[in-house]
């Protein structure tokens, strides 16, 4: 596809274009967030116990916390952890899940129904469910919180690509391959893949923000990221205590998850309206 | 070239929430025939005759149930996979939607190609541009997808692919029908100087005899699985003998207005279910000419009425 | 014979992401009370675009310009509301796959009596028992087709069912798009006949699309054809086929196979152009080998070469000295 084409398809679409900046707007900041966050070694943890609790003002536009941090610098340094935990989570839940799909979808037959017997255990369970089994097993920390939520998620991806190789491998331009004795992995590979792909796509796009949330919640739990790491759903966690006479502890956390996961969802939409061929075809 | 004798496909339909297998669909049933080398077989009858699955399992696209298929004296049924792989460029495809039989992810350069590089060739590129324009396209036309061509570009695009490991037998599976009738001339005539030049045997698989009639030297009509009536061109357009080629014949629009068939309704009903073919002649309950007691009691044999004319009808020549 | 329909200079423009198509290039055409007129042309000329003209249902990309009469009334100058009276019990549509305007979720029986108690405000227990007259006059067992859904009809079937709900409010017009193109050549001709028979029966006129003149020649009185958004033919059958006037028309009548004999095809070279960049003057000039200079300039008029044959050509008259 031509990329002028995708571009203007992306452009027409006003909310796309808000998800799309949320999304490079929330990038920069991560990365220039030692640039960007007023008190960096705050943000990374440093007490600053003279000035707890203190409202929003001018030298803390977003109040500070209990242990005096300004909250805007780790709600900035935050934004870091958020985008690794999603970006991981929906990256190593694919690389499990898309392949194991797609073999399954593709080869069918006992293949398929190993591989749909332990989705099917998996999706038995309510996900944030499993991801906190998983992560008290694992124990504590960041990592293992990503390693929890990939594990429970795998087989979201692993359902579709599979679906989605079913419907492709009826193709007749498939069966044209396997006519001309081309071996089954380039089949899968030039075939399958690249025309399973897109609703995939689309469907981890719109998971990045549903990751996040999910993490903050396993956060909340005190099961995934800790202290003092500056971490969104932390922050809600140990602000919700203040929440009564100090709402902008988690309120301003809590804003930060709110758009970031809109953004994702819009994000997925406009992905969904470029990638996909058929509303390629269609007309302003 | 080809032969094919007594060749059987039949599907397992499942039914029900267990999914047991409760019925055979005999979609190809005990189905002959030979095609000789720079040939072309035409294959006619109506959707769910078993026209494509006829061709497929020649392919060996599907396992056949009985029957063996001989390609140039090796019969294709018994080989191994790496067998068959070896053979596999000499018998090519072509289908009937020329775009859904295009990855629609690969640019036409690369669709072409990719036979090419499976097989190890050196100078593919010039490989692609000599099929191209073998199949009356360009240079230009490399460069596109599937979507930036039209349905008729498709299907040269599709042919020249199966034309780029220099096969021997391709089977053409509905080339046309989803063409305009401007195109599918423009396709035919190019499928017809392709035959002349490289010396193609065709299995052209169509619901149209009168699309078959520019191609074929033979002719095979399929009814639920079985063929019908085979002959030569002239013999099944001049003298056809069962009452379903007939049939098929007058339902085809005459291009001048003053023919205006006033012959009506010589169409009657539609094809059954293949699940539950009719009993004895399974024709007979569309048949001008059924005779109870005898066409629903006894499935009729397939004559010779004529040189190499067969026909499976109890009263083959005598209608 | 009195007019029914006549489109007279209809332009269609499609805002596109890749400019403007200029799809209808000033059509005109009448469709006569009881006849049945066929519009034949390659695919991309403009046929279908043409039909959902007429009934109002182009997407909203579209501009639409000039004038659609409808005995006598102006279609393009109705509300939407008047236009959706219009739509199935003055004017109804059948396309080529039934299966785009059938819910597959719902039982025939449920999509027929909806479309039937909305038209003609019947009570349910007459809606029934008029959709299994409807079903019997398409030649269908009314019962176990009102029991069915969809998929487990034939495609002959399905458009049946199709025609039935299309006469459900006795419509002066039945638009036609390519219904047999999907079909078998045998239940084609039972289609064919079919919406003959029932034009004679109920007297509706019909406009026929088809890329296909052989269906042309079995059915239709009168025939228009189209090239790239342009009527550039219109006479009757019997004139067309005996006297065809525009290059296209005989390029198109020397690609239709013939059952009877085995003549060579010679078919057109070349295949409709982009409408986003058209052709200038006569859109067919590159297509055409009797092209002149003033082909390129303007576009040729459709004028009346003989009593009752339409061509648009400068082969038979127009601006000859440019
Ligand atoms: N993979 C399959 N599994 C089960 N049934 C099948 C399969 N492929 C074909 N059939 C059935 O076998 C019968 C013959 O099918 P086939 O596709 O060969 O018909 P055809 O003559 O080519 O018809 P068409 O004109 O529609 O292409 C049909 O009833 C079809 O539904
Ligand atoms: N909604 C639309 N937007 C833009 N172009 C369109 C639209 N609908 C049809 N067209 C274009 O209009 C031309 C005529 O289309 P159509 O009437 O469907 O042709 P036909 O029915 O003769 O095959 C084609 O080039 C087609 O791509
Ligand atoms: S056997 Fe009987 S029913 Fe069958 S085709 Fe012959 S006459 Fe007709
Ligand atoms: S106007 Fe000119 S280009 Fe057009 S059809 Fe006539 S001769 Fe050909
Ligand atoms: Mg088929
Ligand atoms: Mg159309």
């Amino acid at each position: 596809m031509r990329k002028e084409e995708m571009l203007k398809i992306l452009f027409r679409n006003k909310l796309s274009i808000l998800g799309l900046s949320i999304i490079i707007a929330l990038v920069l900041i991560a990365i220039l967030a030692p640039i960007l966050a007023p008190y960096p070694e705050q943000a990374l943890g440093e007490p600053n116990l003279k000035e707890r609790l203190q409202p929003p003002s001018w030298k803390h536009p977003f109040g500070t916390d209990h242990l005096g941090r300004d909250v805007l610098s780790r709600v900035i340094y935050g934004t870091r952890t958020s985008l690794v935990i999603g970006f991981s989570v929906v990256a190593l839940a694919l690389l499990i899940g898309v392949p194991l799909g797609l073999i399954a979808g593709y080869f069918g037959g006992k293949m398929d129904l190993a591989v749909m017997r332990i989705t099917d255990i998996f999706l038995a369970f309510p996900p944030l469910l499993l991801a906190l089994l998983i992560a008290t097993t694992l124990g504590r920390g960041m990592v293992n919180a990503i390693l929890a939520l990939a594990i429970s998620w795998w087989p979201w991806y692993t359902r579709l690509a599979r679906g989605m190789a079913i419907s492709v491998k009826e193709r007749p331009y498939v069966e044209a391959a396997k006519a001309m004795g081309i071996a089954d992995w380039k089949i899968m590979l030039r075939h399958i893949l690249p025309n399973s792909i897109s609703p995939v796509i689309v469907q981890a796009t719109m998971d990045m923000g549903s990751a996040i949330l999910e993490a903050a919640a396993l956060s909340f739990l005190g099961l995934g990221v800790q202290p003092p790491t500056p971490d969104w759903g932390l922050m809600v966690s140990e602000g919700k205590d203040y929440f009564l006479n100090y709402w902008w502890y988690p309120v301003f956390p809590g804003l930060a998850i709110f758009i970031t996961v809109i953004a994702f969802n819009l994000l997925g939409d406009a992905v969904r309206e470029v990638i996909d061929p058929r509303l390629r075809r269609r007309f302003l | 070239m080809i032969r094919v004798e007594h060749l059987k496909k039949y599907f397992p339909v499942t039914q029900g929430f267990l999914r047991k297998k409760v019925l055979w669909l005999k979609a190809v049933d005990d189905v002959s025939f030979e095609i000789q080398d720079g040939e072309t077989f035409g294959l006619v009858g109506e959707s769910g005759s078993g026209k494509s699955t006829t061709g497929r399992t020649i392919l060996r696209l599907y396992e056949p149930t009985g029957g063996k298929v001989y390609f140039n004296n090796i019969e294709i049924t018994a080989l191994s996979k790496e067998e068959l792989k070896r053979i596999r460029p000499k018998m090519q495809i072509i289908y009937q939607d020329p775009y859904s039989s295009l990855n629609p992810r690969l640019t036409i350069f690369d669709i072409i190609a990719e036979p090419l590089r499976e097989y190890g060739h050196e100078n593919i590129e010039d490989r692609v541009l000599e099929l191209l324009e073998a199949v009356g396209l360009s240079e230009e036309h490399a460069k596109k997808y599937p979507d930036e061509l039209s349905g008729g570009q498709c299907q040269r695009v599709a042919i020249a692919r199966a034309l780029a490991l220099d096969p021997e037998f391709l089977v053409l599976d509905e080339p046309t029908s989803a063409l305009d009738v401007s195109v599918q001339a423009q396709v035919l005539n190019l499928l017809d100087s392709l035959q002349k030049e490289m010396g193609l045997t065709y299995l052209f698989i169509s619901h149209d005899l009168g699309v078959v009639r520019y191609l074929a030297d033979k002719v095979g009509v399929m009814y639920l699985g079985n063929l019908v009536e085979m002959g030569t061109l002239d013999q099944v357009f001049d003298n056809p003998m069962h009452p379903y080629t007939r049939m098929l014949l007058s339902s085809i629009p005459i291009p001048d207005p003053k023919a205006r068939s006033l012959k009506k309704g010589v169409v009657i009903g539609e094809i059954p279910s293949p699940l539950n073919p009719p009993k004895g002649c399974k024709f007979h309950p569309r048949c001008p000419f059924y005779k109870p007691g005898v066409c629903d009691a006894k499935e009729p044999e397939m004559i010779e009425v004529e040189r190499g004319h067969l026909v499976k009808c109890h009263f083959a020549g005598e209608l | 014979m009195k007019e029914l329909l006549q489109i007279k200079d209809l332009y269609v423009n499609f805002r596109t992401l890749w400019g403007i198509a200029k799809v209808l290039n000033g059509v005109n055409l009448t469709i006569h009370k009881g006849e049945v007129f066929g519009l034949v042309g390659e695919t991309g000329c403009g046929k279908s675009v043409t039909a959902l003209s007429i009934l109002r249902l182009l997407p909203s990309n579209a501009e639409v310009s000039g004038k659609i009469l409808f005995k006598g009334e102006n279609l393009l100058e109705k509300s939407e509301e008047e236009m959706r009276k219009i739509r199935g019990k003055e004017i109804s549509i059948i396309f080529q796959d039934p299966m785009t305007s059938l819910n597959p979720l719902f039982k025939i029986k449920d999509q027929m009596i909806d479309v039937i108690m909305l038209h003609e405000g019947l009570e349910k227990e007459r809606a029934i028992e008029h959709a299994k007259k409807l079903l019997k006059a398409v030649g269908l067992p009314a019962d176990r087709v009102l029991n069915s859904y969809p998929h487990e009809l034939s495609g002959g079937m399905r458009q049946r069912v199709m025609i039935a709900m299309a006469l459900s409010s006795n419509p002066s017009l039945l638009i036609a798009d390519e219904p047999t193109t999907a079909l078998d050549v045998t239940i084609q001709k039972q289609i064919l006949e079919l919406i003959l028979d029932l034009k004679n029966q109920y007297n509706f006129s019909v406009l026929l699309i088809t890329h296909d003149l052989g269906v042309v020649a079995e059915v239709c009185d009168r025939v228009g054809v189209m090239y790239a958004g342009n009527i550039v033919e219109i006479a009757e059958t019997e004139e067309l086929f005996e006297n065809p006037l525009h290059p296209y028309t005989r390029g198109l009548l020397s690609v239709v196979p013939d059952p009877r004999q085995k003549k060579p095809l010679k078919p057109l070279r070349g295949s409709v152009p982009s409408l986003i960049n058209p052709p200038s003057g006569c859109r067919f000039h590159p297509r055409c080998d009797h092209m002149r200079d003033i082909c390129k300039k303007a576009k040729p008029e459709l004028i009346e070469y003989s009593p009752g044959h339409f061509v648009a050509c400068y082969l038979y008259g127009g601006d000859l000295d440019d």
